[in-house]
């Protein structure tokens, strides 16, 4: 295992570098003289040459590069060209609602997707298996941006249960996070269902049941232990949605979030800040797929270390 | 829909729909009964009237002519990414491909990199340098579409390089650029139209994505995903300002999916037969 978790580690690193090399070229770029926007309109030259001495932006481009390496290090992104904020602040004031917005989209999917998928897999053909079908069609088909406002004009418009927008108390989650998850849901439910299913039709069931073990104990014993490596594996898979839909579903719904804060960065042409927030994001994307591989050659040790497991 | 004839008849439906489209968004300029921007003071959020045949938005423009402009731009986006997209799978898919080697190599790790950024990433990231716009729409969907065609046109090659008829090509002393116009293309562009259908579809989306959180194509030209934004503000007066674009935007997703699952299914099928 400790083997395992150094390659893959080894392995993460070509790729944050990568990433990050996209980051800094991207600013590198990118249209306007930052040394101008961090010294101010009013600087005269010697000033200005000295900012760009300090920040090294006198450097050649590689020597930037690394600085902008180490500072990346130390979550040191510099000043947010729009307000002079320091943009290690801005991000850590973001990280906490894409946080508390994706764990609990990740929660209510992984639950609701295995209950619908496991409930259909089982009643196969029936009721219960032909609204899971409908359900995750649907929850596949909308896009969060057409479902965000429909879910806010039944329940916040018309019916008033929820906010329409906002941050703050734990009733500003509902909404945000049932339309973060409908994706992922859906893709939970309908891996749930294929593989139980395949499952259940394995002959080791029969046997099961041929010993005399009841319904419950064949589902808990057999069909949810095998089935839930795949599901695993849509969950993990689903943080690629919970990424897309964060930039989506916060500015939909007003959170301060990363998501939100990267399209105003957009929009305002901050671009250490979305440096800054691209980088977090890649590097907390390639993280969770380093600790799911790993949680995968835990559960099975079949899954042999070279390559990806997709 | 397992049915042969409803099959076909819900993929005629698809069809003619995506058919209707592209003639509305080419025609738009001919067919919708006012420009985009025209503002009709007296009929600010108006209802459905004859003169206004899907009511009037917040600054009283109609609302239909902005559905058909909002066409011109998703079919547009969507033509244009997947164009570039088919060219360059085409090259860099065959050459990678058919030569293997540091070609191939290079393609294959510089792809995985790509796989492991998420797309939104990158698209955000190349409309922060390029500006919001159609054109840094244009440019970031392409950048972040390309990797996939490409391994997939590259991996059929690799099947194909393998067959009588190519090793054929080659024992005559056949160049490379003559092989992949006679033989490697004529076997590729099946799958790569009916591919291209479904990802039209997906790049449709995300241009609509984009431009429901303001970074797409900017006021006061019409999207499909800026017109749900705006409409959300007047949700309790006007729903339909949310619900006509997100109508026109599921159902060319869907049919652009349909047919392009369809042609795969169908052209496999003919593959498997003549070969």
């Amino acid at each position: 295992m400790g083997r395992l978790i150094t390659q893959r580690l080894l392995l993460a690193i070509p790729t944050l570098l990568f990433i990050s090399l996209l980051t800094f070229c991207m600013g590198y770029f990118a249209p306007g003289d930052p040394v101008r926007i961090i010294a101010g309109e009013k600087a005269d030259d010697a000033a200005i040459e000295r900012v760009r001495q300090q920040y090294g932006l006198d450097q050649p481009p590689h020597i930037q590069y690394l600085r902008f390496l180490t500072n990346a290090l130390r979550l040191d992104f510099g000043i947010s060209y729009y307000n002079q904020r320091p943009i290690g602040q801005i991000v850590r004031e973001g990280i906490l609602p894409t946080a508390t917005l994706a764990l609990c989209a990740i929660l209510l999917a992984s639950t609701l997707g295995m209950t619908l998928g496991f409930l259909a897999a089982w009643y196969q053909g029936r009721a219960v298996d032909k609204i899971s079908i409908v359900v995750s069609l649907l929850g596949i088909t909308v896009p969060n941006f057409v479902l965000a406002p429909l879910l806010v004009y039944l329940f916040a418009v018309q019916l008033r249960w929820f906010p329409v927008a906002g941050w703050g108390q734990w009733i500003y989650i509902v909404l945000p996070a049932v339309v973060l998850a409908a994706r992922p849901t859906a893709f939970i439910a309908r891996l749930a269902r294929t593989s139980a299913s395949e499952t259940l039709g394995q002959e080791f069931i029969r046997t099961a049941y041929a010993k005399g073990l009841s319904g419950f104990q064949v589902f808990k014993g057999h069909v949810f232990r095998n089935a839930m490596l795949v599901v695993l594996t849509g969950i993990g898979n689903s943080f690629g949605f919970l990424l897309t839909g964060s930039f989506i579903v916060e500015t939909a719904f007003g959170i301060p979030g990363l998501g939100y804060k990267s399209v105003q960065a957009v929009l305002q042409r901050d671009y250490p800040v979305i440096q800054a927030t691209t980088l977090l994001f890649a590097f907390l994307f390639v993280m969770i797929n380093l600790l799911l591989d790993l949680t995968y050659s835990w559960l099975d040790p079949r899954i042999k270390v070279q390559g990806r497991t997709s | 829909m397992k049915s042969g004839f409803f099959r076909s008849l819900w993929i005629g439906l698809c069809a003619s729909y995506i058919l209707l489209l592209i003639g509305a968004a080419v025609f738009a300029p001919w067919i919708a009964p006012y420009s985009y921007e025209t503002q009709n003071r007296e009929a600010i959020l108006a209802a459905p009237s004859p003169k206004h045949w899907l009511g009037t938005d917040e600054l009283g423009r109609d609302v239909f002519s902005r559905l058909l402009y909002g066409a011109r731009v998703s079919l547009g986006i969507g033509l244009g990414v997947e164009s570039i997209t088919i060219f360059v799978a085409l090259l860099l898919g065959t050459l990678a491909g058919y030569f293997r080697g540091k070609i191939d190599t290079l393609l294959m790790r510089f792809t995985d990199a790509m796989f492991a950024f998420p797309d939104i990433l990158l698209a955000i990231l190349i409309l922060g340098i390029s500006g919001p716009g159609f054109q840094g729409v244009l440019i970031a969907l392409a950048v972040v579409n390309w990797p996939s065609m490409t391994r997939l046109v590259r991996g059929l090659t690799l099947v194909l390089r393998e067959k009588d008829f190519v090793l054929a090509a080659q024992s005559t002393g056949a160049p490379g650029s003559w092989i992949a116009r006679k033989h490697l293309f004529p076997h590729l562009i099946r799958t790569v139209f009916a591919v291209s259908t479904v990802e039209i579809a997906g790049l449709i989306l995300a241009e609509s994505a984009l431009s429901f959180i303001g970074i797409g194509v900017q006021p006061p030209y019409p999207s499909w995903g800026s017109m749900i934004s705006n409409g959300r503000d007047f949700m309790r007066s006007q729903p339909s300002l949310v619900f006509y674009p997100a109508l026109a935007l599921s159902m060319t997703v869907i049919s652009l999916t349909f047919v392009g699952e369809w042609l795969q299914d169908r052209w496999q099928l003919i593959d498997r037969k003549s070969s």
